[in-house]
């Protein structure tokens, strides 16, 4: 069913945080808020700090801890793939905060409850892209459909938890000496 | 504390304004003014409205938004003509907050306190238009009309409410003084000269022909930070296949990903382009038939006093099949381009040969020396601009703040001549930059009937208040301008030329810290508050910005203060309606052989007026009087310029007075959160970027007992900055990094660090050609 992925060319990603704003003011997020967030990971090379960025918002998983963890059943996995949380139910528990191994859920100071990423779902059904993705000025956001389309992408990340435990509908495209990066997983540490 | 110091002013005075005319904003002070936007829309009253975002990143995005129940609640990028042209950015998404702003102006105000004190009561618009235009009218009685500055700068490229159009016209109306310029303009005055052009104008390849390029060139151009919508041309050129090359002391996001990234020292610039043009001369990597037709390289330069030898008006040239000196358009010849000649008993020598004893002893290794970046780099770089064609080079603006800028940009274009990197597909010259070409400029429109004011450079500004000479300038008009944020030597606008003010009169949106200090304040529209057509960046389009939302509480559009203020002065039938002022615009040549008017824009939005592609000099024709592209420039001979020259700058060069004393070289530089001072204020980009800092290396922090995160104090002679001090290894050593557009700090400014020392052929800022030294506090 992971039929719908997000794909972030790290290579062409120059960490505007454009899909990032994108995100907060067409949900007007709250202060501390992101739905999704530019991680930058920093990367010693010889010729200096080299900064890497990486958009990541819910990874809208094949196996969702956060829908295993819910007391309320708050969690829903859409026939497309898509997961959503019904902020209705949510009592703010915070139990699926610290499951989600990539800090998708956020809680609310205001509203006593936790939202998160919902893939822009009406967006969707409506034919349109992601705000995030509409809104990425180089490109290097997208969706791609369809697992055989993924033969250039790679799903892993040093630093990124292993995508074995929640199938994330997230890939990567690297290019030219940001390939090395794969080769190196110690470098870079745990950043989430 | 450093953001807050903002709000703080400004609660005082609005403590104040509370206590003294009984009206209390705490009711806006709330900070969720917006509650979470539902996932699906409700069928509620909802409209979308297609309008322009124009600050000065020149990007001038086109911009679809939601508007419900009277209020802005969604930005969208809307679709361009050419769809590579659709955009946005981080700081356009944040247009809600800026709008509903609970510290946005609201009500014309008045100082009450002393200045800067802020202390302020609420006025009515009839109240304050009446009491400038009163003053203004004392003051040209008294004084003459040159006893008003207006002040603008970039901050909005509306034509009727921006600072290149309205201010024009409102200071040309009254004959004032009008200060502007004096940034970003010395690289580009060099470059240009050769070109034959003004500073601004259409002179490059539009960017979406970028992507044909196969070397590219960023030369202190941060573009991936600062004009983030022109970095997708940049990318696909190097997803193509393109060699692509950052030359900038600091390793930002942009550099990081660089082919090669030519890390030189600050201020080295020149001599790096010299050492390039020696390999390119030296090493037979030379257009030659580019060269000789095409430039000013044939053209005989008298030894005597370094003119070109001329018949008449023409440049002469040696044919080498007649054995003689000739005009350079003579058909059927063979100009010599280099040697030693003698015509009528004056000894001469070709521009070119000239230029090859300029560089002669810029050899690789030499510098090596000046710039410390490697021989073989120098060799690479220029190799690749030569050879592996076509290409170009992007200027930004970091390498243009330095004394001796225009050298560099001398240099620049010469690379490019010599290259024949000019007039085709894939080539990048400088900066696209379409909306203040001569074709787009109606001077007509700006200046009516014979109106004038007084073109002052904004760098002048000081001393001309100071001295009161060429002009008694007793009031300030600033629009567009965060003046004492984004200009030089803060503590002498301060301390000598506010004291020769009797008034000052403010317009903009928040109190940026040059608004505390005015003495009538008026709440300008935000861009969604405004109808009119907005003179475009680098894109090539005329556009339209619809209104979106009338102006929130009492904020009104420049073109209607102007209009307000001329009316009582008995000039208000130069400031018509929009609809007027904007059609008349439209009424030139360019703009009628397309149909294009008003009516047509108000539909279209967009409309491009350039060619498709747009890819100028493709005929090698250039506007300079001989029609070649002449970087050898006569009317520099006196300075010894009329070729590229390595000088040190003024302070951040070794040889420097001040070099021993304050041994970093400051470096304010944009970055993505803000155009200029813009957008400083955004609860949304304050998240991310919460509150100033100086980047220091590790190594220089550390020498002075700095822990990263320490309190530090930024100091020269001329003033200080007390800020945190960041870690930063792509900073190097020897360089303070603070980045520009801050409005306010626990104490001083960065601009006290910075003087207004300008060379006289360019009066530019020279922002980075600064020396300091960091302290712990
Ligand atoms: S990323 Fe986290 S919140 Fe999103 S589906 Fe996976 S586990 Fe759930
Ligand atoms: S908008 Fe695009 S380029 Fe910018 S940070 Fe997000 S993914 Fe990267
Ligand atoms: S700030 Fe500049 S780049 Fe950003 S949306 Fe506005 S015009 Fe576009």
């Amino acid at each position: 069913m992971r039929n719908r992925v997000f794909l972030l060319d790290i290579t062409r990603c120059i960490g505007c945080r454009s899909c990032e704003l994108a995100c907060k003011s067409e949900y007007h997020l709250a202060e501390g808020q992101s739905f999704r967030r530019v991680y930058e990971l920093e990367w010693l090379t010889p010729e200096g700090l080299v900064v890497l960025y990486l958009s990541l918002a819910c990874n809208h998983c094949e196996h969702p801890e956060c829908f295993r963890v819910c007391p309320h059943r708050t969690y829903r996995k859409r026939r497309d793939g898509v997961v959503i949380h019904e902020a209705g139910r949510c009592d703010g528990c915070g139990r699926c905060v610290q499951a989600c191994p990539y800090k998708a859920p956020q809680f609310d100071q205001e509203r006593g409850k936790v939202d998160k990423c919902h893939f822009c779902y009406a967006r969707l059904d409506a034919g349109l892209l992601p705000v995030c993705v509409e809104a990425c000025p180089t490109g290097a956001l997208n969706l791609r459909e369809g697992e055989e389309n993924l033969a250039d992408t790679v799903d892993k990340i040093p630093g990124l938890p292993d995508p074995i435990l929640t199938g994330p509908s997230l890939r990567f495209r690297l290019s030219g000496r940001l390939k090395h990066l794969l080769n190196r997983p110690n470098i870079l540490g745990s950043f989430l | 504390m450093s953001g807050r110091i903002s709000r703080r002013t400004f609660l005082k005075g609005a403590a104040v304004l509370a206590a003294t005319s009984g009206v209390s904003w705490s009711a806006t002070k709330a900070y969720r003014w917006l509650s979470p936007a539902e996932a699906a829309p409700l069928a509620r009253e909802e409209k979308v409205v297609r309008t322009v975002c124009s600050p000065n990143c020149w990007q001038t995005c086109n911009h679809l938004v939601t508007v419900r129940e009277g209020k802005v609640v969604k930005i969208a990028p809307a679709p361009m003509p050419d769809p590579e042209y659709n955009r946005i950015c981080l700081r356009g998404l944040t247009h809600i907050q800026r709008l509903y702003h609970p510290d946005r102006l609201k009500y014309p105000m008045r100082r009450i306190g002393e200045r800067g004190e802020g202390k302020w009561e609420r006025i009515s618009w009839d109240e304050a238009l009446d009491f400038i235009a009163g003053k203004f009218k004392e003051l040209r009685d008294k004084y003459g009309p040159q006893a008003i500055a207006v002040v603008h700068q970039s901050g909005n490229y509306g034509l009727l409410n921006g600072g290149y159009g309205g201010a024009y016209r409102f200071a040309g109306v009254l004959e004032s003084v009008l200060a502007s310029g004096s940034v970003d303009q010395a690289v580009s005055i060099g470059f240009s000269s050769a070109l034959g052009t003004g500073i601004f104008d259409a002179y490059c390849n539009e960017c979406a022909d970028w992507v044909n390029a196969r070397t590219i060139i960023l030369w202190g151009s941060a573009c991936a930070e600062s004009q983030i919508n022109e970095w997708h041309f940049i990318w696909e050129a190097v997803e193509k296949g393109a060699h692509l090359v950052v030359i900038d002391p600091i390793y930002t996001t942009t550099a990081q990903k660089a082919h090669t990234w030519v890390n030189l020292r600050p201020g080295t610039d020149i001599a790096f382009a010299l050492g390039m043009l020696h390999v390119i001369i030296t090493r037979g990597l030379v257009d030659k038939e580019f060269t000789l037709n095409k430039t000013c390289a044939p053209f005989l330069v008298r030894e005597d006093n370094r003119l070109f030898l001329r018949q008449g008006e023409k440049p002469l040239v040696w044919d080498t099949r007649s054995g003689r000196a000739v005009p350079y358009d003579t058909p059927d010849i063979v100009p010599a381009l280099e040697g030693q000649f003698e015509v009528n008993g004056v000894k001469c020598t070709t521009a070119f040969s000239r230029l090859k004893t300029v560089v002669q002893d810029y050899n690789p290794a030499k510098v090596a020396e000046i710039t410390g970046v490697s021989p073989e780099v120098v060799v690479k770089v220029a190799t690749l601009l030569a050879t592996n064609r076509p290409g170009g080079i992007k200027f930004g603006f970091g390498a243009d703040r330095y004394h001796h800028a225009d050298l560099l940009g001398q240099a620049m274009i010469t690379l490019l001549g010599l290259t024949g990197n000019i007039g085709k597909s894939g080539n990048i010259l400088g900066m696209f930059f379409a909306g203040f070409d001569p074709m787009v400029y109606n001077v007509n429109w700006l200046l009516p009937r014979g109106t004038s004011p007084k073109m002052l450079p904004l760098i002048q500004l000081q001393d001309t208040v100071i001295r009161q000479n060429p002009y008694p300038i007793k009031a300030f008009y600033i629009t567009c301008s965060n003046l004492l944020v984004q200009t030089s030597d803060r503590n002498r606008w301060l301390r000598e030329v506010w004291p020769k003010l009797e008034l000052v009169v403010a317009v903009d949106q928040f109190f940026n810290n040059t608004l505390n200090y005015a003495d009538i304040i008026l709440p300008a529209a935000h861009y969604y508050e405004t109808e009119e057509i907005v003179l475009s960046g680098d894109v090539p389009y005329v556009l339209y910005r619809q209104k979106v939302i009338e102006p929130l509480w009492e904020a009104r559009p420049d073109w209607e203060i102007y209009r307000g203020i001329a009316s009582r002065l008995g000039l208000g039938q130069y400031f018509g309606s929009i609809e007027e002022e904007c059609a008349k615009w439209l009424d030139m040549p360019l703009m009628r052989q397309q149909g294009i008017d008003y009516q047509r824009l108000k539909k279209e939005q967009a409309i491009r007026f350039l060619p498709k592609p747009y890819i100028p000099w493709q005929d090698g024709k250039f506007k300079t009087p001989t029609g070649r592209l002449e970087f050898y420039l006569e009317k520099k001979v006196p300075q010894g310029e009329e070729l590229p020259v390595f000088k040190w700058p003024l302070e951040a060069g070794p040889d420097s007075p001040q070099a021993a004393k304050y041994p970093l070289i400051l470096i304010t530089r944009h970055e993505k959160f803000r155009v200029h001072s813009q957008y400083e204020n955004q609860p949304w980009l304050r998240e991310i970027n919460p509150e100033p800092f100086v980047d220091l290396n590790p190594q220089e922090a550390r020498k002075r007992g700095i822990g990263d995160g320490d309190l530090v104090e930024v100091f020269n002679d001329r003033g200080h900055v007390t800020l945190r001090c960041r870690y930063n290894e792509a900073i190097p050593p020897g360089v303070a990094h603070i980045q520009q557009g801050w409005w306010f700090y626990r104490d001083g400014h960065h601009q006290e660090l910075t003087h207004a020392r300008y060379k006289e052929n360019t009066l530019n800022y020279s922002f980075f050609d600064v020396r300091v030294e960091v302290k712990k506090v």
